[in-house]
Parts: C-alpha cells; sequence; structure tokens
C-alpha cells in the first residue's frame, strides 16, 4: 500500500530532475501504417549535469516504438536531481507516449484571461515502490462525496495538485501504465494543504506477496518480498509457501518435506492460519504445493516467534496467509498453467446480475498418478489409488459502503492414494499390505470488516470446516476427524494520535472423534520397541469435544515518530486441562537514525503458551492435570538501511521451554504424561537484501542457531531432533531483457542429527532385527549444499501473456545425504541420500 | 489442530520408510543369504498361551559357516527357566525386562515389593504379583537344560543379566558369565546328509500373568492379556563378560578358541513374546507343502530333505544373471487354516469390516538370490494374495542350496518348511 507522509514526518530535502529539453521522436512507420498507439516506460539514468547516460526499456511496445523512444531519451536534457543544492546523479521512470490523436487545444485564442490559481488543496507526488523513483503521465482522480471526479496528469518530477477544493471526504485512485493501481481515501481541511507521496508497485499480475520476516505485533518491524520475488525464487516452481523456507530462522526438512522448522521448534509447533483461519495442512502429501495457490494471495505475514497476541496455542512461529480480494475493474481476468506436477486455472471478475459483487475462484488437480502409477505397477505395487491432490478456492465480496466489505468464500484440499505393497520392507515387515493416506480439509468461511471511522475499526471472520485425516498400513490405521468452528474478531480504536488499543477473541470449537489402531511410539532415545510387524496395537476410540476460546488485549504506542511499543495480555483457556494461560508480551522498536539510511532498533520478550496434544491430555487414555508447553521469547535486533535498496537485518532470539510434555511407560502398557520436559533454543538471523529494482533482486540469509531438549526422569540433555546449526541461503534473479530472466540458489545446511544405532537385537516374531541405539540424536548426517536455478520467458500479447520457465532443483545433481541406511541387522550402515536433479518445465497464461 | 502431531510422524515415518527401503538395501548384503549362524524363526506352541499352559517352543537356526566335513561349535541356549522369562515389563517394552543386577553369578533375585523390582523366582509358576505392581523379572539365574535330536547338550551354568536403560543409551552392567560354557556341536546324524539346526525348549506361562497385568484403560476382561518375553542367544563360540565394555555395547560376547571376540556373523541375540489371554485362541499358520516351479515342471521339495535323491537338480548360473533361467518357490500355505479373521475381536476396521490376519512369508537360502525375500500372504483389508511366490536365480557355483520359507502372522503366530535343490 502507498505510505502516506504525515506532518510530523520530514522527508529529506531532494529535488528529481525537471525535463527542460523534450526531444520529440519520428513516429514508427510499421506502427503508423497499422493505426498502433503505445506507451513505452523508460529508466532513464541522468547525470549531474542534466545529461541522459542510459535509456532502458522496461515495459516495451513493440513496433519499433522502442527504439524510437530510445533514441528520442537519449537526447533529453534535464535541470538535474538535486540534494539541497547538490546536483546528483538520479534515476527515473519515464513514459514516452505515441499517439497518432492531434493535441487538444490547450486554450481558445483570445479567449479570456486565465482566472487566478487558487490555492493548493492537495498535492504531493507518486513515485515507484523500487527505488523511490518519480513517475511522470501518472494520473491522480479525485472523488468527491458526490461522486464528481477531478483529475491530474504527474509532472516528469512524478509531482501533481489539485487547487481550490472545499473541505471533505474524498477517494483517490492512483494510476499508471505498468503499474499497480493505488486506491485511498483523504480528507481535506479548510485552510491546510495536505502532502502526500504514493508509492506503486510494478503491475505483475494484481498481485502483491508480502512475506514478512520476523514481524513484530503490528508492523513493528516489516521485511517485504514482492510477488515478483515469490514466482522467481529458483527451487521453489513458484509456490508461495515454500519460499519461507529461503527466510532467516527457517530451517531446511528432510527431502522434499513441507514443514516449517522454525527457530529449532516441532513442525507441530507453528500453524498456518488462512485469513485469520486455522488450516491443518498447508501443503499436499507433506510438500509438494501449497495448499492455496500464489496467484490467490494477497501477502504472507511470516513471525518466526514473538508474535502479536493475537496469535496463541503455540510456541513456534505463525504463517498467516491472506487471500486478495477479486479484481474490481469491471473485466473478467484468468490464467492455466500447467507443468509436470500438476494444472490450476484460476478466473475472476464481477458477478453476472449481482452489482457490486465480484468472484475469485480456482482450481488445481495434480497428475503425479498418469506417469507415477506405471512405475508402482512395475515394482509389484497393486495400485487401488496412484497419488492425486486437488485443492479448490471459491471467493464472493462485495463492499456495503466505502469503509466495508464482505466476504464469502468456500475452499479446500484433499490428497490421496492406495497401494497394495505385496513386497513388504525386509527391516520390518509390517511395511507392507494396504497402504492408504487421505488427508483433507475444507472452510467456509465468512469476513466481514468496516472502518467505521478514521479511528475505529472492526473485523471479524468466522469459519466452519471439516479435518480428516485417514492412514492405513495392514491391520494398522488411524482415521481422525475433525469439525471445527473457529472466529476471531477484533475491535481497534484510536482514541488520540499515537495510541492504538485493540481487543479481540479468538475461538476455536472442534467436536473431535479419534480411531486408532496402532503400536504407541517410542519416546525420544529410547531402544526401538521393535519391529511394528510384532507389536500388538493399541486400539483406541475417541469422541470429544475440544473447546479453546481465548481474549486478547493489545495496545500501539508511539511516543514520538522514531519509536513505537507495542505491550499485549492474552488469555487461553483449554478445556482439555481445564486451565487459563496468561501470556503478556511486548515488543519495541526505535529508529536511532530516522532518515536515510535509515538506523533501526527493534526487541521483545513474551509468554507463549502451547495445550497438549489430544492424546496427552485425554480423560482415559492420557494423563489429568497436564499444563499446557510453555516457552518464554526474547529477541533483540537491528535493522541498517545501506544503500537505498541494500539493507541488512540482524536479531538474536533466545527461547527457553518449560513444562513440555514428557511421558513414562506405565503398567497397563500405555503411558503417564506429565510436564516435566525442559528445553531452549538460542541463536542469530542475518537478512542481507537488495530490494527488487527493474534488474534485479536478492538476497543473503544466515541463521546459526542451537536447540536443546531434556526429557525425564533421568534423560541428559541433548540437542533437539530439528536442531539445524548453519542455514545459509544465498539466492538471486536477474531480468536479462526482451522477456528474459535468470535466478540461482545455493544453499548450505547443517545436515539433520540422527540417532545411531549400535547393534541389532533379533525379534523372532517379526523375523527382523529391532536396532538398539546409541545416545539420542547424538551424529549428524554430513553437510547439505544445493544450487538451483530457474529461467523464464515471457511474451506479451495484445490482452495476455504467455510465460514459460524452467526450474531445475539440484543443478549440479549431488546426492545430498538425508540419513543413515542399515542393513539387515545393524552391523553395517552407510549414509543415504535420494534426491537427484529435479527439473520441472511451466507453460502460464493468462489475461 | 489436535492430532497434527500424531498424524504427521505417521505418514511421514511411513511415506519415509517405504521410499527408505526402495532405495536403501541395494548395496548390502543380501540378508536372504544365510552367510554366517542365523536364528531363522522361533515357533510356539500356543502363540497365545493360557495362563499355567505350558508352551514348546523351537528354535530354527542355520550356520552358514558349518559344512558337513567342518561343522562349528555352536551354543543356542533360550532362557525359559521360571527365574529367567521376562513377565509383563513396564509398558510392554522387551528392554525394561534388563533390571539393574546387584553384581555376582547367581545372585538372588530381590523380592517383589514398593520399589517394582522382580519378585521372587525359583518355584515353576514363579510368585503371583498383585495387581498393579511391576513384576518385570531378570533374566538372572542358569539356563534349563535344553535337548535336541542328535545334538550334545550344553553345560548349565551360564548367568545373563542387563542393567536397566539409563539416560544417553542402553547401558549393560556387571554382566558376567561362567567361564566355561560347553558348547553344543552341531553335528549330522549318522548316515545323513542334514544337520542339526532346531532346538527345543518348554516353558510353563506363570498362573498369575493375566492378573499381574494392569488393565490398559477401556478394556474389557476379555481383553485383558499378560505378556512374556524369552529371551535367547545363539554363538558359533563361547559366551563370555566383555571386560571394560562402554555404555553402549553388550557386556557379554561371543568368542573363537582363540580368544577373539566374534561379530554378528557368529553371535545373534533375540526374544520372542507371548501375549497370554484367559480365553483367545490364536494358531500357527498351516503350510502343507513347498513347491519349486522349473520350465519343465513343477516339483515338491517335501522329501528333499530327508532324500537328497528326491532334490531336483538345476544348472548353475554363469555370466549374466539377468539372463539365467529364473524359478519359483512356493509354500503350499494353508489358507483355510491360516487366515483367522474371527478370533480377535477387537480387529475391526473404522468402517466396522472385520479385519484379516496380516500374514506374510520371509525366504531364505543358503546360496543364489531371490528378486524379493518377503512377501505378503493376507492383507486386513485386501485379503488373500495369491502372488506369495518367490522368484529364485541358481548361484554361479554348483552345490546344494537350502531353503527356508518362515510364515508369520502378525499375532506372534509362526511357521516354516524346508527344501533342498542341487546345483550342477
Amino acid at each position: 500500500m502507498p505510505a502516506q507522509e504525515t506532518p510530523e514526518e520530514k522527508p529529506a530535502q531532494v529535488t528529481p530532475p525537471k525535463i527542460i529539453h523534450f526531444e520529440p521522436s519520428p513516429y514508427p512507420p510499421e506502427a503508423e501504417k497499422l493505426g498502433l498507439e503505445a506507451d513505452v516506460i523508460l529508466q532513464l539514468d541522468i547525470d549531474k549535469e542534466g545529461k541522459v547516460t542510459k535509456a532502458v526499456v522496461t515495459q516495451p511496445a513493440g513496433h519499433g516504438f522502442d527504439e524510437a523512444a530510445v533514441q528520442a531519451a537519449q537526447k533529453f536534457l534535464f535541470e538535474p536531481a538535486r540534494r539541497g543544492d547538490t546536483p546528483i546523479p538520479a534515476r527515473i521512470l519515464y513514459r514516452y507516449g505515441f499517439t497518432l490523436k492531434p493535441a487538444e487545444p490547450q486554450g481558445a485564442p483570445g479567449g479570456p484571461a486565465a482566472p487566478a490559481v487558487p490555492a493548493d488543496s492537495l498535492r504531493g507526488t507518486v513515485m515507484s515502490i523500487e527505488g523511490d523513483v518519480p513517475l511522470a503521465g501518472a494520473t491522480v482522480d479525485l472523488e468527491n462525496a458526490q461522486g464528481e471526479h477531478n483529475v491530474v496528469a504527474t509532472g516528469a518530477d512524478g509531482s501533481w495538485k489539485f487547487q481550490g477544493l472545499p473541505a471533505g471526504h474524498y477517494k483517490v485512485t492512483v494510476t499508471s501504465s505498468g503499474f499497480k493501481q493505488a486506491k485511498a481515501e483523504e480528507d481535506i481541511v479548510a485552510g491546510q494543504v495536505t502532502e502526500l507521496t504514493y508509492r506503486l508497485s510494478l503491475d505483475e499480475g494484481g498481485i502483491e506477496i508480502t512475506v514478512q520476516g520476523q514481524r513484530p505485533p503490528r508492523e513493528v518491524t516489516r521485511r517485504t518480498i514482492e510477488q515478483r520475488e515469490i514466482s522467481r525464487i529458483p527451487g521453489t516452481n513458484g509456490d508461495a509457501l515454500r519460499s519461507l523456507q529461503n527466510l532467516p530462522g527457517v530451517a531446511r526438512p528432510p527431502g522434499l518435506a513441507g514443514l516449517l522448522i522454525v527457530r529449532g521448534s516441532a513442525p507441530t509447533d507453528t500453524q498456518t492460519f488462512v485469513d485469520g483461519v486455522f488450516v491443518p495442512l498447508i501443503y499436499h502429501f507433506g510438500g509438494l504445493s501449497s495448499v492455496i495457490p500464489t496467484e490467490m494471495l494477497e501477502k504472507i505475514d511470516f513471525y518466526p516467534g514473538n508474535f502479536s497476541a493475537q496469535y496463541g496455542r503455540l510456541m513456534g512461529g505463525v504463517v498467516e496467509v491472506g487471500v486478495r480480494s477479486p479484481k474490481s475493474d469491471g473485466k473478467y481476468h484468468g490464467l492455466a498453467q500447467f507443468d509436470l506436477i500438476d494444472g490450476r486455472v484460476m478466473l475472476e471478475g464481477p458477478v453476472p446480475l449481482l452489482k457490486g459483487w465480484t468472484f475469485l475462484v480456482g482450481g488445481r488437480r495434480s497428475w503425479i498418478d498418469t506417469w507415477l502409477k506405471p512405475i508402482l505397477v512395475e515394482l509389484d505395487a497393486g495400485v487401488t489409488t496412484a497419488p492425486v491432490y486437488y485443492d479448490y478456492q471459491a471467493f464472493i465480496e462485495t463492499k456495503p459502503t466505502s469503509r466495508s466489505s464482505f466476504r464469502l468464500g468456500f475452499f479446500g484440499s484433499d490428497d490421496r492414494f492406495e497401494v497394495l505393497i505385496r513386497d513388504p520392507a525386509q527391516q520390518d515387515p509390517a511395511f507392507g499390505g494396504n497402504l492408504a493416506l487421505r488427508t483433507g480439509f475444507y472452510r467456509l468461511e465468512a469476513r466481514y470488516k468496516n472502518d467505521f471511522s478514521d479511528t475505529l475499526k472492526f473485523s471479524t471472520v468466522t469459519s466452519y470446516g471439516t479435518d480428516r485425516f485417514d492412514f492405513g498400513l495392514g491391520t494398522f490405521f488411524f482415521k481422525a476427524r475433525n469439525d471445527a468452528f473457529f472466529n476471531r474478531t477484533e475491535l481497534s480504536y484510536r482514541p488520540w494520535g499515537g495510541v492504538t488499543f485493540h481487543g479481540g477473541l479468538d475461538l476455536a470449537l472442534a467436536p473431535y472423534s479419534v480411531n486408532i489402531r496402532f503400536p504407541p511410539p517410542p519416546r525420544p532415545g529410547e531402544p526401538d520397541p521393535g519391529p511394528f510387524a510384532a507389536r500388538p496395537p493399541v486400539s483406541r476410540n475417541i469422541e470429544a469435544l475440544a473447546w479453546r476460546p481465548a481474549a486478547y488485549v493489545e495496545a500501539e504506542i508511539n511516543p514520538s515518530a522514531r519509536s513505537k511499543v507495542v505491550p499485549g495480555l492474552r488469555a487461553d483457556y483449554a478445556k482439555d486441562t481445564d486451565k487459563i494461560d496468561l501470556s503478556p508480551r511486548i515488543s519495541g522498536r526505535y529508529n536511532i537514525v530516522h532518515e536515510f539510511p535509515r538506523t533501526t532498533v527493534k526487541g521483545g520478550v513474551g509468554l507463549f503458551y502451547q495445550p497438549p496434544q489430544f492424546q496427552e491430555s485425554d480423560a482415559v487414555f492420557g494423563s489429568p492435570n497436564l499444563s499446557s508447553n510453555r516457552a518464554v521469547h526474547y529477541s533483540l535486533g537491528f535493522e541498517q538501511e545501506i544503500t537505498r535498496p541494500l539493507e541488512v537485518s540482524v536479531e538474536g532470539f533466545y527461547k527457553d521451554m518449560d513444562k513440555l510434555v514428557a511421558r513414562l511407560p506405565n503398567l497397563a502398557g500405555g503411558y503417564d504424561y506429565n510436564n516435566l520436559g525442559k528445553g531452549y533454543v538460542v541463536g542469530a538471523e542475518v537478512l542481507l537484501k537488495y530490494k527488487p529494482d527493474a534488474h534485479f533482486f536478492g538476497w543473503l540469509a544466515y541463521t546459526l542457531s542451537r536447540s536443546v531438549r531434556q526429557e525425564p526422569p533421568d534423560y541428559a540433555t541433548r540437542l533437539f531432533q530439528y536442531d539445524q546449526t548453519h542455514i545459509l541461503t544465498v539466492l538471486g534473479s536477474y531480468r536479462l531483457g526482451r522477456g528474459w530472466e535468470f535466478g540461482a540458489r545455493m544453499r548450505l545446511v547443517s545436515g539433520p542429527l540422527y540417532t545411531p544405532n549400535i547393534f541389532g537385537i533379533y525379534n523372532a516374531d517379526a523375523g527382523a532385527y529391532a536396532p538398539i541405539s546409541g545416545s539420542p540424536f547424538s551424529d549428524r548426517v554430513p553437510m547439505f549444499h544445493q544450487l538451483d536455478l530457474r529461467v523464464d520467458k515471457q511474451w506479451k500479447f495484445s490482452g495476455w501473456t504467455l510465460r514459460t520457465y524452467l526450474d531445475v532443483q539440484n543443478a549440479y545433481n549431488r546426492t545430498n545425504p538425508e540419513g543413515v541406511a542399515y542393513n539387515y541387522n545393524f552391523s553395517q550402515s552407510r549414509i543415504q541420500g535420494f534426491l537427484p536433479i529435479i527439473p520441472s518445465i511451466g507453460v502460464r497464461g493468462e489475461f | 489442530m489436535f492430532f497434527r502431531k500424531l498424524a504427521t510422524s505417521l505418514a511421514f515415518l511411513g511415506g519415509l520408510s517405504l521410499l527408505w527401503t526402495a532405495c536403501g538395501g541395494a548395496s548390502f548384503d543380501d540378508p536372504a543369504v544365510i552367510k554366517g549362524l542365523r536364528v531363522i524363526a522361533v515357533q510356539k506352541s500356543s502363540p497365545y498361551p493360557k495362563p499355567g499352559e505350558t508352551v514348546n517352543l523351537k528354535l530354527l537356526f542355520w550356520d552358514g559357516k558349518s559344512t558337513e566335513d567342518n561343522p562349528r561349535d555352536l551354543n543356542i541356549q533360550m532362557f525359559t527357566g521360571p527365574s529367567q522369562v521376562c513377565v509383563n515389563p513396564p509398558g510392554d517394552l522387551y528392554f525394561n525386562c534388563f533390571a539393574p543386577r546387584d553384581g555376582g553369578i547367581d545372585d538372588d533375585i530381590p523380592d517383589g515389593g514398593d520399589d517394582g523390582g522382580a519378585p521372587d523366582g525359583g518355584t515353576p509358576d514363579g510368585d503371583i504379583p498383585e495387581a498393579g505392581t511391576s513384576n518385570a523379572r531378570r533374566v538372572a539365574s542358569a539356563p534349563s537344560a535344553v535337548t535336541s535330536s542328535g545334538a550334545t547338550p550344553g553345560s548349565a551354568s551360564s548367568t545373563v543379566g542387563f542393567t536397566r536403560l539409563t539416560s544417553g543409551g542402553f547401558n549393560f552392567k556387571d554382566f558376567a558369565l561362567a567361564e566355561t560354557v560347553e558348547a553344543t556341536r552341531v553335528v549330522a546324524p549318522s548316515g545323513s546328509h542334514d544337520v542339526d539346526h532346531i532346538r527345543e525348549a518348554t516353558l510353563r506361562i506363570p498362573r498369575g500373568t493375566v492378573d499381574g497385568h494392569q488393565t490398559p484403560p477401556g478394556f474389557t476382561e476379555e481383553q485383558r492379556y499378560g505378556l512374556v518375553y524369552v529371551l535367547f542367544v545363539a554363538c558359533a563360540g563361547t559366551p563370555r563378560p566383555v571386560l571394560n565394555a562402554g555404555p553402549n555395547q553388550l557386556p557379554f560376547g561371543c568368542f573363537d578358541a582363540e580368544g577373539r571376540q566374534l561379530g554378528s556373523d557368529d553371535f545373534v541375540i533375540g526374544y520372542t513374546s507371548m501375549y497370554v489371554y484367559n480365553n483367545r485362541p490364536n494358531n500357527n499358520p498351516v503350510i502343507d507343502g513347498l513347491s519349486f516351479v522349473t520350465p519343465s515342471g513343477t516339483a515338491s521339495l517335501d522329501d528333499s530333505i530327508a532324500d537328497e535323491a528326491a532334490a531336483p537338480h538345476i544348472p548353475s548360473c554363469k555370466g549374466d544373471r539377468t539372463k539365467c533361467t529364473k524359478y519359483t518357490l512356493a509354500p503350499l500355505i494353508n489358507k483355510d487354516l491360516t487366515d483367522e479373521e474371527d478370533l480377535d475381536p477387537t480387529a475391526v476396521s473404522p468402517s466396522g469390516k472385520r479385519l484379516h490376519e496380516q500374514v506374510w512369508v520371509t525366504y531364505y537360502l543358503t546360496a543364489g538370490e531371490f528378486k524379493s525375500s518377503v512377501r505378503l500372504v493376507n492383507d486386513a483389508t485386501q485379503g488373500w494374495n495369491y502372488k506369495n511366490e518367490a522368484e529364485f536365480t541358481a548361484p554361479g557355483e554348483p552345490g546344494p542350496v537350502r531353503f527356508f520359507a518362515v510364515v508369520h502372522d502378525n499375532r506372534g503366530g509362526v511357521a516354516w518348511v524346508e527344501g533342498k535343490i542341487i546345483v550342477d
């Protein structure tokens, strides 16, 4: 969204360049013959003397327009940009228009004298968000309460103004060719001039994805990754949620798994919300692709820790995905994309016969089954259902007033496969027979937002849906169903400038049933209890109700323009523990240097609770009187702007955990649970980021961390299963011109931990050996490193675009170690890897 | 939200294990080929015995390094004495059988009591522990004499003991064995080309086994059970203590005549378990024979062990093994007597359908190779799998090849059949 300068914030004294000599270009003969008109967007480098040293086409038009515009622009002369009184070089975007229509006369000759120029009412500048470059030729449309419009165009320096307007409330729409339209609402006060700056982002199909790494509550800290970055990061196949794994603080999961391992926490300690609604799965089959397509996203907020009191019931991180609104330009838009894994379609636009309503629908289906089924059959597996996944989304939205919006949505996901394995695994014959998996969920949601005034805002989202998880292997099965109702409601009030209060409810009500027949899993660190094949299953049928309401209050306090403090308090109740957990939290940031190059320090501390799993607190099969797991998060860091596009962020973090749920075997063949587990995570993250400009984006992210646990009664402190000491990611993408773009990503990551097996003890019932292990998670697989490459080519046609891409994971085909394999009696071992080079080709068309 | 941890783990474990299995074992020795001393199977006469019932155990072993001209001395022992079996360990976990020793050989087993120690041994029935007490017994005194046709009985003066599991791994301490244990030489009965490869023992299930196991929550009276573990060892030498064994090592090992410790090809330690019910039957699978399919027809291997003249002859496979003739080995598993659908009342799918017993067959051989050595016989939901045979490729060297087909069900039932062919 465009930033607005308030009277309290004084911008730097920079004067943009002003054109003093415009060079007209001859009309391209081919275009004139065809009757074509066009705008060519140029990026001009202007030196200290006002001469154009370089002109590059950023938005081509073809048909000779580009070459003509470049030739003419190279002869422009400018009054150079100045910082204070000092001329400085500058780079601007310039729209060179070619029109066959004659220009409108500026005024009738001999007409009456121009009236006196009234005082400015509203004025400002329009710039590109990339590098703060002034946009010439943009239009600023002002609409009053009566629906009357006033339109002006920006000058070469991006400036605009409205004069002599009456006081009142106005809607502002800023449009510039090749950029995403911006909308705002402003108040004109009699006798005052309001200065505003609007920053527009490049239009890449209407999606702006914001991924915020380490974002303390209420935008105290914000890290933005744009849609262009999301869809171009090599190795992610353009998947927005997979791009999260490139941020500092996020560990690399094994293989292709889509686990989010955030700051040394278990994957189940991090939750994902879509429009504020909890979803149980964010990846198909644990990591192939996200359940919500990237094109539907408005933003992804990622909080690796110390997050707002809005969120609770977890100790790890939060991923908040926002589905965007359908485009409201009155036109229909859509896309279709196909690659080796799946195909997707999407359509949006106005709802026919329903004025004021817009819709956005989409769907996706995989076709792994078409090429995997023959492979499985060749391996003598009886294939009942080859692996297949679907996801589907449908939203309709309206704006009852200019300050309110209402949306109804329905979305969901379904993954399934079923095979008969006729050759059970030698090391455990239980891994054989009929293997069936089906996971899925759906949500029906209603969302309402209303900004009653500039000081009072309200939002609520309610959803109902079903989660299901069915897993079967031979005589073992796990079948769970969860009919969930969620509500998140918040009221925000700003009684005076610099202070905003937020209060809200976060409700979760879920009747659930679990039908399970499985041997109980071993505790971390204890010997393998033996092959599944020989272990009698435990049968359980549980039906219960989970009721977890929560309430919170939070304040955003700006003691000055340089600082922000956000204290909050959250109260959570869980029916299964019958306890109330209070979570106080506070975070803040302060600009030591307020203007460019800005220096900001930031930090926070807070208490976080996570209730036990259902089987741990179940009244019959778990243990009574359990409490929630608890963690205290500490973080401290700084951000430093180096150049306009280059910024570095460093943050240290520490998580102190106690009351972790642990278990001991009991005499009834099950487990007794307690809250005697402890642990901590300590580390630091660095992000050096080059913000996207016309050609390049990229960053370097590094995390150093240590994650430790101690489980009772007499276990020594040990490294946690998901500890990953070093995580280094370097990536970048460069636009070569003519629609070509090339990107690369290099990762260097500590290998995962594993528990070494010392020898095998023979289980005669299964006919297989059970390993006797060494110290839990005491060994580490060698380091992982991988290079991913990506090449994109785009063609623009009249009214639609076509794009193809080649995304190659593991470009130098290294068999990265993922774990250790053993022979049948655990007397021999070797480091094992299995992912080779993986190329993926895709084609996409959109209009 | 409420079951993600377990669900995620199950799915990830299942998927990764399958992938690992498919990719992980290619370069290791084929587990189906018996090259050293192996325990192949243990059969109980009653897989689900009742309290007080006497159970006969048969242990099938084979030594790939013993030859008719040069048999090795083997020590094969099953610890079935009343003070040696492990009854109702905490969590039903086998490693919780291993309780701390108080030191020395032939120590008294401490009384059961508040500290959860083992009850007294000595009587055939053992103590009947009070309900709710831990009654794990230590494997701590001499094994009973074992007999086997054609074998020289071993000495009965060895002692086994382990410490309880401690943090940081499986820690054994103070293990001690008698200095000398007379080995059991495996010899062939005169006039036969066969060798002794089965050990037998008997065990009487303590009467209080079911009553002594704490009832799991939600279990009915009919579902109540007890659990007995029996430990066994097989050593191609002499079992002796290992001095200065580390925390993750067994405190005893198997040593040759020169005093060198032998590895996993010559030493096996293992266990078998019996779930004890007051009244729940469970039968072993039933195998009616063993067939061997060649291009010229199907031969029965039923008599091939007792009479080598009845063993089929096939050519050896030299050169490109993919071009050699493939043969099929198939046990004749009696479907009607093996598929026990109605005997476990808890085996019901989420849709209410009765589950079958999961049955599989594991093949072993002394030379050559199988394409797949573990085959599904009966799936819990999909039923009988008739494609459970093993595809065999002959070795490159001539000589006899012995096959074993061991059929397991998932409730402790075991049966096996053997056969022999001659490679020319």
